[in-house]
């Protein structure tokens, strides 16, 4: 490497000692092509060599070219795309340069992969190139989307479960939450799929206007790739992209580092028992032991007293009987986490020519993770092609393959062996290094949590070390996904095409329990295979009639989409230990088989108007005929109309005022339900013995279900200012759903628990901002910034005539949550309110809203208070450039404002008397673990009964296991947080370094993703990243990673 | 050659066209399950209702119903013999083993479904009714002794009523009285039902149940209504309780892992062992020299005696036990397989020495010994009878005959359906239960009541509202219709 760079600086030198004869003066102006306006400071240079002038404040430039130089010229301004000009006979020249920012790009795909011009459309799209997907490396494309798009709420997981993120679209439409679907090349795949290397164009289509011509799946927004294809251009048609993170835990909770595991500051001590206890353990008759038993951290003080540990009893450890210190580990969890590290390797071929054009792209991803054991790897293959048969026949094929291997995935969640017990449920004194070594040689397994000295049985846990290496599990997922089609210019407006398009997914996911851990051992075993088909016959028309410019189109499409999935458990543990097949299973494995089919037809349109340049009409319909709607519904015709005007075409062309557009629409959108789910059925249980057992569903079934029709109307305004140097996009929109086809949970005492039902109507409505700008732009140096604000309000109109409240299972997550006979929180959403609130367990305040305490000075508890709405205020983005000469960076973060969430490990943190807060010194200077009546304590803020401030101290163990379990006010956190999201320093090695080598461009970047958490109410979690919608119940840390980026061009 | 194509596309556009408008027909068989079943069959919704009985969520198995009457204790995790636990989900009940039943009645009352082979497969059209009512009425008496006011004239109707309205503890008594009463009456005549796990199809074994079930609704009452409690109480045991041991309704847990016992499942399966025998039980039985204590409990481990765990011990105080130290419970009660006794003759002697005992019937100290004597029987220990009832702390004295006959159906209750030791307990006072050092939420009592599901009040809201209204605060401390205070 380094040999090389040296070899291209002597190129470089020594062509700078070429002398030259003859010259030829060229002169010329270079203006902006959107604005016409004359830029100042631009390089103009003679192609590869180093001969270069700026051009004036008037643009103007005058250049003396040598006659044997190159007749090539390259412009160079920051922030408008480089052009390289040939020179002709003309001495005088004038040169516009494209604008390169993206915002204000001319062309976006819009639905149905329809390519428009941005000022055509009645509607609000957000466009991103694919650079800005790749320049971070993000580990998936949801989480890269992260702050860039008004309006869209990224909900990430933690990188340590290799999770992938979702989005929400302008907040939550469709009451059981709904995600976008994910279009590339026209096929809809999951987003997972999606490999950032291969991505050309990114729109985000948000409303029902935008989207209605996926139909019921863009119900809530579309994110519509167009991938990269071949290109003319220099070269060998080679790039290479290499990027290396490494990854690490980021915030953990604020553990305590004064007591150890156990539920009691009294030391006990063991006491020698010859009848049950082996010999060997007659000499430690009275040492100081802790409760091993004990998953809780209310033990003794370490302050250095000797003890003997949990692997002193065990005769296979080579420390055996030897009594230990007990001191802090306040290292002790962080220390689990191992440093991932992930390579992202890409490698894509392209070429075209007159008559064909093709791009083959090779990504190859592995990842370690922060877990032990745990290891992603991901493959992917894609082809791009397309070749003119004729002069009106074009046929074109892309095809995507994906190969997908977990190793050990973690899970999230509370309870999962690893973090579910470090942060909920573990002794503090623990040093990790203690537990690495968990496999006695025997085959069976050391735990930290004995059931006593003289049984090494773990009791609740298992060590965390045994989570990783034993019970693991290993998925594998193949994606295959493409099109083929057939275009025939038919006249020189007609033009008509058939289209195939398929995507298949096979799944399979398999999980251990080993043997001789804490649970009975197990095998677990998931097939899952999924389809879906499209056939799409379309005929396109456009022509040009004067000022009216006309774009239309007419389709006819099938789809059917098919599921089919096994899955088996065994039962009753495994005949032979360490034998994980179904086969080993002692009893009758347990079995799910289920067969799914869905079929669509649908005819839709659109025909669009342009006149002249400044006001546009589209108007869209489509009707569907699903089949999993009632046969006399099952027919359903929607559609929408959009405007939009650019008035600053009537405006004196002027330096404040750019550019001003206004724009409208309508739409209307349906949507059906899942196959299955009207016709009433039985369900088979596993059976009793030789007796099998039949139960009715849970569900009523709804034999006259009609379709959901989503109405929504939206207006919003781009203007520019200063030649386009600010920025300001507007959004206003409504919408409202009627007949949503919800499964509404219902009071079981009916006999079931939910009813399938189209509920009334509920309304949204929201706004969205963008305000970006180059606040400096010169010769050298660029600087962008651009902001985006979203806010969305909604209510439940009417739901259902007997149901005024709908307990919502939003984005998978339940809809109410607790522990075995405590008041449980839930999440609701009544008729004439918002949606989203959390309704539990709170403290009675007094009417000065003062939190009460009772005579012994605990909380007064009432239940079916209402805590907030999960809903936040709004959310928003910053993403911000800069280019100096060849040097380039960038940063992006996200925010929000307001919405509440509950934090389980917060609780149980608490509970176990593992974090901060149950320990160290209380309000009157005395240990907080202390008793009462030595001084200690806690002292909850609140009034008494009569009025008077709180003067009575609680026992602090008491409070936390007792008064704090399930109060669930206490558990729900401000889920309000700014968060950098990634950070990138960047440069492009001057294209003349290398001229004569076949490299085109070289660029290295530095990049940092999740670099920060700058703001958190409760720093204990990562709001960014909780297990589910509204609350986490043990999560994994979150992590950041910093790495580097190579990206070559041939 | 482009006029072929053309033509090749026009007629592939056509035939899309056409395809996509019109063969929809299929559509409706397209989206008939292939995974579930089509049609009910209500022998296989009989066998479900019954294995319900055995489930924690769905039936009368958990672990709450050996707690609350002190059978056993919570080792290190105390929460819920502290009552800490308020809340017991009662929706399981209902939608499973309640809708499963309340589906066969209506397929036997409905005349398109009642001749129809899925239905006529499950016995005769009475029996399957009767059957159905009998076991309905047992999951809402033991519904209403939980939790007192809850829907039942309301409940089950699916669509029709999604917000059923909650009705008293008198007026669900009143009904059950007559299903139980009409049941027992149609079973009596005979008859068939498949799918019984309980008593094998034996419809004259469902009829003495329900009389026994009568028997002991009656006692359940008798504070609050006397005459009625003794008319029906006479009536029941005229038309004839379970007579003997073999006629008891014991549900039977399996060998396999999708039918194990739930203490099977803490026991051995998780190795949590979180419950030991009650430091109360043992100190009686060993009081008495009860010949079933080492069926009862196991010997600690660490000294080889007979060793209670206290009651309801704050964790921090629990650290001085573990499961070496204190008795475990017997094996027989934790076995893969083991039963669940939902009624036993053991518990019709000892309802009919408390009716004799309050003068409805003679003979209390008869059916008191019969009483010990099933028990004995049931774990093969009838050669210890004489002996054991010779003691005078056991042998019949009728100064405290009540507080003797709740007594020793408590101790021949162990392990079977305690719910009802915890009726008694709250109807009679017996045995005298010390609720331990720190109990929560109950005033320094046993719990008088559970309350009702949380999403209750989100999803049925006014009716949740009435019932507490009426009822009092949903609250462990609320008494029910029947239990009024002395």
């Amino acid at each position: 490497m380094k040999s090389a760079l040296l070899s291209i600086l002597i190129i470089w030198l020594l062509s700078l000692g070429v002398s030259h004869a003859q010259t030829r003066t060229i002169s010329g102006r270079i203006v902006s092509s959107s604005s016409g306006q004359p830029l100042a400071g631009a390089t103009v240079r003679v192609t590869d060599t180093d001969m270069a002038v700026q051009t004036d404040a008037l643009g103007n430039f005058v250049l003396q070219l040598p006659d044997d130089a190159s007749n090539r010229l390259t412009i160079d301004y920051v922030g408008l795309r480089q052009q390289i000009f040939t020179i002709g006979a003309d001495d005088t020249i004038l040169i516009k340069l494209e604008d390169d920012d993206q915002s204000v790009g001319d062309v976006v795909v819009t639905a149905l992969g329809v390519q428009r011009t941005r000022n055509s459309l009645g509607y609000s799209v957000q466009a991103i190139k694919g650079e800005e997907l790749t320049m971070v490396r993000q580990p998936d494309l949801n989480t890269a989307l992260a702050g860039k798009i008004a309006g869209v709420q990224v909900q990430s997981t933690s990188g340590a479960a290799f999770g992938t993120s979702t989005i929400r679209i302008r907040g939550i439409n469709s009451l059981s939450g709904g995600n976008p679907i994910y279009v590339v090349d026209g096929v809809v795949v999951e987003p997972v799929a999606v490999n950032m290397d291969d991505v050309a164009d990114l729109t985000v289509l948000k409303g029902p206007a935008a989207t209605a011509l996926y139909g019921q799946r863009g119900s809530e927004g579309a994110v519509v790739i167009k991938t990269l294809v071949g290109r003319n251009r220099d070269g060998i048609g080679v790039t290479f992209n290499q990027a290396t993170t490494f990854e690490s835990v980021y915030l953990l909770p604020r553990y305590q580092n004064e007591y150890a595991g156990g539920y009691t500051q009294e030391w006990s001590t063991f006491s020698y028992n010859p009848n049950v206890a082996p010999s060997y353990l007659a000499e430690f008759d009275g040492v100081k032991i802790l409760n091993y038993a004990a998953d809780e951290s209310w033990g003794p003080r370490m302050d250095g007293t000797m003890y003997m540990p949990f692997y002193g009893w065990d005769p296979s450890h080579p420390q055996f009987g030897q009594l230990t210190a007990l001191i802090p580990q306040p290292d002790n969890v962080r220390s689990f986490f191992n440093t991932g590290i992930t390579a992202n390797t890409n490698v894509a071929f392209d070429k075209a020519g007159d008559d064909y054009q093709t791009r083959f792209s090779f990504t190859n991803v592995s990842r370690t993770g922060i877990v032990p054991n745990s290891k992603l790897g991901r493959n992917w293959l894609s082809s791009n092609a397309s070749v003119n048969l004729t002069d009106r026949l074009t046929i074109s094929a892309i095809m995507n393959f994906q190969h997908e291997v977990y190793n050990n995935r973690p899970n999230d969640g509370y309870a999962s062996q690893t973090t579910g017990s470090f942060n909920q449920w573990f002794q503090r004194q623990l040093d990790m290094n203690t537990l690495r070594d968990y496999r006695r040689p025997d085959g069976t397994f050391r735990s930290w949590n004995i059931i006593s000295p003289i049984n090494p049985n773990p009791l609740y846990w298992d060590n965390p070390f045994t989570e990783a290496y034993e019970n693991t599990s290993f998925d594998t997922y193949q994606r295959v996904y493409g099109n083929i089609m057939a275009n025939y210019q038919l006249t020189n407006a007609f033009s008509a095409a058939l289209i195939g398009r398929g995507t298949f997914r096979n799944a399979e996911e398999t999980g251990r329990i080993a043997s001789n851990t804490l649970q009975l051992d197990r095998y677990v075993q998931n097939m899952n295979n999924q389809n879906e088909v499209n056939y799409v016959g379309t005929v396109v028309f456009k022509e040009q009639y004067g000022d009216f410019k006309i774009d239309a189109a007419a389709f006819g499409e099938y789809r059917r989409n098919q599921t089919r999935f096994t899955n088996a458990a065994t039962a009753g543990g495994l005949a032979v230990p360490g034998l994980y097949t179904l086969e080993a299973s002692v009893d009758r494995p347990t079995v799910d088989t289920r067969y799914f089919d869905q079929r669509v037809h649908s005819l839709y349109g659109y025909a669009a108007v342009g006149f002249r340049d400044y006001l546009y009409l589209e108007g869209n319909i489509r009707n569907d005929w699903s089949s999993t709607l009632p046969v006399e519904n099952n027919s359903f015709l929607y559609g929408g109309l959009s405007t939009s005007f650019i008035f600053s075409q009537f405006i004196e062309p002027n330096d404040f005022f750019s550019f001003g557009k206004v724009r409208a629409s309508f739409a209307r959108v349906g949507t059906d339900t899942n196959p299955y789910e009207i016709y009433q059925t039985y369900n088979l249980r596993p059976a009793y013995g030789n007796d099998p057992q039949m139960t009715v569903p849970d569900v009523i079934p709804n034999p006259n279900l009609l379709p959901t029709l989503s109405t929504s109307y939206e207006i919003g305004t781009e203007l520019r200012f200063f030649n386009s140097r600010l920025l300001f996009d507007f959004n206003y929109y409504t919408r409202s759903a009627r007949n949503q086809i919800l499964n509404l949970p219902i009071s079981s005492t009916s006999g079931f628990t939910n009813s399938l039902i189209n509920a009334g109507q509920i309304d949204n409505y929201g706004f969205e901002f963008t305000l970006g700008g180059t606040p400096i732009r010169n010769s050298n140096f660029k600087w962008d910034l651009n902001a985006n604000l979203g806010i969305n309000r909604n209510q439940i109109v009417r739901l259902d005539d007997q149901v005024n409240n709908l307990q919502i299972e939003l984005d998978g997550a339940p809809s109410s949550f607790g522990f075995t006979g405590s008041p449980r929180i839930t999440l609701n959403a009544y008729e004439g309110q918002a949606y989203g609130q959390l309704i539990g367990m709170g403290i009675l305040k007094d009417q000065n809203g003062n939190r009460l305490v009772n005579e012994e000075g605990f909380y007064q508890r009432q239940d079916n208070m209402n805590l907030g709405s999960i809903i936040p205020d709004f959310t928003g983005g910053l993403t911000s450039t800069f280019a100096y000469k060849n040097f380039h960076a960038g940063f992006s973060l996200d925010f929000q404002k307001g919405g509440k969430y509950m934090s389980i490990s917060s609780m149980f943190g608490h509970y176990s008397g593992m974090l901060e807060q149950t320990a160290g010194l209380n309000e009157r200077g005395a240990p907080r673990r202390d008793p009462v009546s030595q001084g200690g304590g806690t002292l909850l803020p609140g009034v008494k009964q009569d009025g008077t401030p709180n003067d009575i101290y609680v026992d602090t163990q008491r409070l936390y296991r007792e008064n704090m379990f399930s109060l669930w006010e206490e558990w729900v956190y401000d889920r309000s947080f700014i968060k950098m999201r990634e950070i990138n320093l960047g440069y492009d090695l001057p294209s003349r370094l290398f001229h004569n080598t076949p490299f085109r461009t070289v660029s290295f970047s530095l990049i940092a993703t999740n670099p920060w958490l700058i703001y958190a109410q409760n720093r204990n979690v990562d709001p960014t990243i909780l297990e589910t919608s509204w609350f986490e119940g043990g999560q994994l840390p979150s992590t950041r990673s910093w790495g580097f980026s190579l990206k070559v061009g041939l | 050659m482009k006029k072929y194509v053309k033509i090749g596309f026009a007629l592939a556009l056509t035939l899309c066209l056409i395809n996509i408008s019109s063969c929809t027909k299929n559509f409706e068989s397209i989206n008939r399950s292939p995974n579930d079943a089509q049609n009910p069959n209500t022998r296989l919704l009989l066998t479900s209702a019954l294995r319900s009985l055995g489930s924690q969520a769905e039936g009368v198995a958990g672990f709450v119903k050996d707690l609350y009457p002190q059978y056993m204790a919570e080792i290190q995790y105390t929460n819920e013999s502290r009552f800490m636990n308020i809340i017991y989900d009662f929706y399981p009940i209902y939608s499973v083993p309640l809708q499963d039943l309340q589906t066969i009645i209506n397929l036997n009352l409905n005349p398109e479904t009642a001749s129809q082979i899925y239905v006529t497969d499950g016995g005769d059209r009475e029996s399957q009714i009767n059957v159905a009512r009998v076991l309905k009425a047992f999951y809402f008496m033991h519904l209403t002794d939980r939790w007192g006011m809850i829907p039942y004239s309301e409940a089950l109707q699916g669509r029709a009523n999604v917000t059923p309205k909650y009705d008293t503890q008198e007026e669900i008594y009143d009904a059950l009285f007559i299903e139980l009463r009409e049941a027992q009456e149609q079973l009596r005549e005979g008859g068939n039902v498949n799918g019984d796990i309980l008593f094998n199809g034996d419809v004259n074994l469902w009829a003495k149940w329900a009389n026994t079930l009568r028997m002991a609704a009656a006692l359940h009452i008798r504070n609050v209504n006397p005459e009625k409690a003794r008319a029906e109480f006479i009536a029941a045991h005229e038309a004839g309780g379970i007579s003997s041991n073999s006629e008891n309704a014991v549900f039977r847990y399996l060998s396999d892992a999708n039918n194990q016992s739930p203490l099977f499942t803490n026991y051995v399966a998780t190795n949590r062992v979180d419950y030991a025998v009650s430091e109360y039980l043992i100190n009686q039985l060993i009081l008495y020299q009860d010949p079933r204590l080492p069926i009862y409990a196991l010997p600690a481990i660490n000294t080889g005696d007979f060793v209670g765990m206290p009651y309801g011990l704050p964790t921090e105080e629990t650290s001085a036990y573990n499961r070496e130290n204190v008795s475990l419970i017997g094996h027989r009660f934790t076995a893969q397989n083991a039963e669940l006794a939902l009624s036993t003759f053991a518990q019709v002697e000892f309802m009919l020495a408390e009716a004799a005992f309050l003068g409805w019937i003679p003979d209390a100290q008869s059916h008191y010994l019969n009483g010990i004597r099933a028990s004995l029987a049931q774990y093969d220990l009838q050669e210890a009878f004489t002996t054991y009832v010779a003691q005078p702390l056991v042998a019949y004295n009728a100064v405290n005959g009540l507080e003797q006959i709740i007594k020793q159906k408590w101790i021949a209750n162990y392990m079977a359906n305690g719910y009802e030791s915890w009726t008694d307990w709250r109807r009679t006072g017996f045995p005298t239960l010390d609720p331990g050092p720190s109990p929560q939420n109950t005033n320094g009592s046993l719990p008088r009541r559970q309350a009702y599901t949380t999403e209750e009040a989100g999803r049925n809201t006014q009716n949740y509202r009435d019932a507490i209204a009426r009822q009092g605060a949903d609250a462990l401390t609320t008494r029910i219709w029947w239990d009024i205070e002395d």
